[in-house]
């Protein structure tokens, strides 16, 4: 399914990242590599900072200090530095990172198809047949062959967000960012969306950096797991290492209160 | 009411109601045009024109329409700037009742969630097509009703063109009148043609009004 992903990615970097509000430290300095191909879960309790370092990633916000480098490129640096690559090259380096938010964020004044298409023709510069088959075969990857004609507020949450994923894939992304993509969804929906995310990256090689309350999710799903706290990574390792053997007091004190859950 | 006399003046009648219906729709076309405009300059703040915009806007609110009607026509062509009454006339409406058309708009568009621009945004859509293909469709329909109501103001408020020797429905109605002496029967149709058109489009409103509000309430 190499067809599904740029396989020109050479990963993110994030190096001495500080993001603020006012006096407000949301990242402190943060350092972070993702080769290309990766699978990285953030957890950490809310206020961590890990869907800043998403927003980050993706121009959402704008950072006080430090760098981020996508495809090699640098996409964003401190505010006051003013030399940096062309905007034309951040763009197409951006071209390769895509998003799925917490609530979607659906086009409600257009089709699912026309959802899928909008963002290939226009800036990818797709013709309008080309653009509809891609979307068409991308809607099959998530089960929502039959809905291309509907529009959002016809569909489930699940199904939305399943919409939300093909809408990122048909930019043919290298990078993808999931930030807390089932927290909007009813219990019973998120299975449906974890589902594909896992058939994603089981047939892809697509980079993936997920922000999840999902634990179980981000142990099968990931190469490395980030424990965040305070604007910080406190600990990071394999899944299995982080989750289920945590060196660091902070993050066992987390997970513990997650099972008292 | 002397229908004999209506029958022979209501050529000249219709032709006032006509010229009314025009100058509204032109004065119309300007505002929502200009209240885009200044909804998005109050939007991005955009220095300097944010400043004079916000001054504009507090001095057209706050002036009488018919003050800000002889200002632009017996002011403007001391600086040179000659236009035929009519000219100025469909001006001063489009740029009065865009003040208010900008109001309505900014609400429509602060109502557009902001993820709807970071989708884009992380899309790499321009600033144009976001605007024109996601945020506009998003943001006008739900202010459609204010900016019919707004139309509606102008259309009767396009009297005072009447004022600057523009013969539109009054105008031309108190011009019959002035040889005719049939105050009775003109005034009278000519308060019946301005309801033949300002009625079923208030009916309308309230009907659209109705229908947004089941939709959102679906939705």
């Amino acid at each position: 399914m190499t067809e599904l992903v740029n396989d020109r990615g050479s990963g993110i970097s994030l190096a001495g990242v500080t993001k603020r509000y006012g006096d407000h430290v949301v990242l402190d300095g943060i350092d972070l590599e993702v080769p290309a191909g990766e699978r990285v879960s953030l957890i950490g309790p809310s206020g961590s900072g890990k869907t800043t370092v998403l927003r980050c990633i993706a121009r959402l916000e704008a950072i006080q200090s430090g760098s981020i480098t996508v495809e090699g490129t640098e996409v964003a640096r401190r505010t006051e530095k003013r030399t940096g690559p062309p905007a034309a090259d951040v763009a197409a380096a951006m071209r390769g990172v895509g998003m799925v938010f917490q609530q979607f964020n659906l086009f409600p004044n257009m089709s699912v198809m026309d959802n899928l298409t909008i963002a290939p023709t226009r800036v990818l510069g797709l013709g309008a047949e080309e653009a509809r088959a891609r979307a068409e075969g991308l809607l099959e990857l998530v089960g929502l062959a039959a809905k291309a004609r509907a529009y959002p507020s016809q569909l489930s949450g699940g199904q939305q967000q399943r919409v939300a994923i093909a809408r990122a894939l048909a930019m043919r992304p290298s990078v993808l960012l999931f930030d807390e993509v089932t927290s909007a969804l009813d219990p019973e929906l998120v299975g449906e969306v974890l589902e594909v995310i896992r058939g994603l990256a089981a047939a892809s090689d697509v980079t993936m950096l997920i922000v999840t309350h999902e634990m179980q999710f981000a142990r099968d799903v990931s190469d490395r797991v980030i424990y965040m706290e305070g604007g910080s990574v406190v600990e990071q390792g394999p899944p299995d290492a982080v989750l289920a053997d945590p060196a660091d007091e902070r993050t066992q004190r987390f997970l513990r209160r997650l099972l008292d859950h | 009411m002397n229908l004999d006399y209506l029958a022979s003046v209501d050529g000249v009648l219709l032709d006032g109601l006509r010229l009314t219906v025009v100058a509204t729709l032109l004065g119309a076309a300007i505002a929502l045009v200009l209240g885009l405009l200044i909804a998005c300059v109050q939007l991005a703040r955009v220095p300097v024109l944010f400043q004079a915009i916000t001054v504009l806007v507090i001095v057209i609110r706050n002036t009488p329409l018919l003050g800000q009607l002889f200002f632009m026509f017996y002011v403007l062509p001391r600086y040179g700037i000659r236009l035929d009454a009519l000219t100025v006339g469909v001006l001063a409406l489009g740029v009065h009742f865009s003040c208010y058309a900008a109001q309505a708009l900014r609400g429509g568009f602060l109502a557009v969630p902001r993820g709807q621009w970071e989708a884009c945004s992380v899309l790499g859509l321009s600033r144009t097509t976001t605007l024109w293909k996601v945020v506009l469709p998003q943001a006008l329909p739900p202010v459609v009703p204010t900016l019919t109501n707004l139309l509606i103001s102008m259309f009767k408020d396009s009297a005072v063109l009447s004022a600057i020797t523009v013969l539109e429905l009054l105008g031309t109605t108190r011009n019959l009148a002035s040889t005719s002496f049939q105050y009775t029967t003109l005034f009278t149709a000519m308060g019946l043609m301005y309801l033949a058109i300002a009625l079923p489009a208030s009916l309308a409103v309230r009907r659209l009004e109705h229908r947004l509000s089941r939709r959102t309430a679906r939705a």
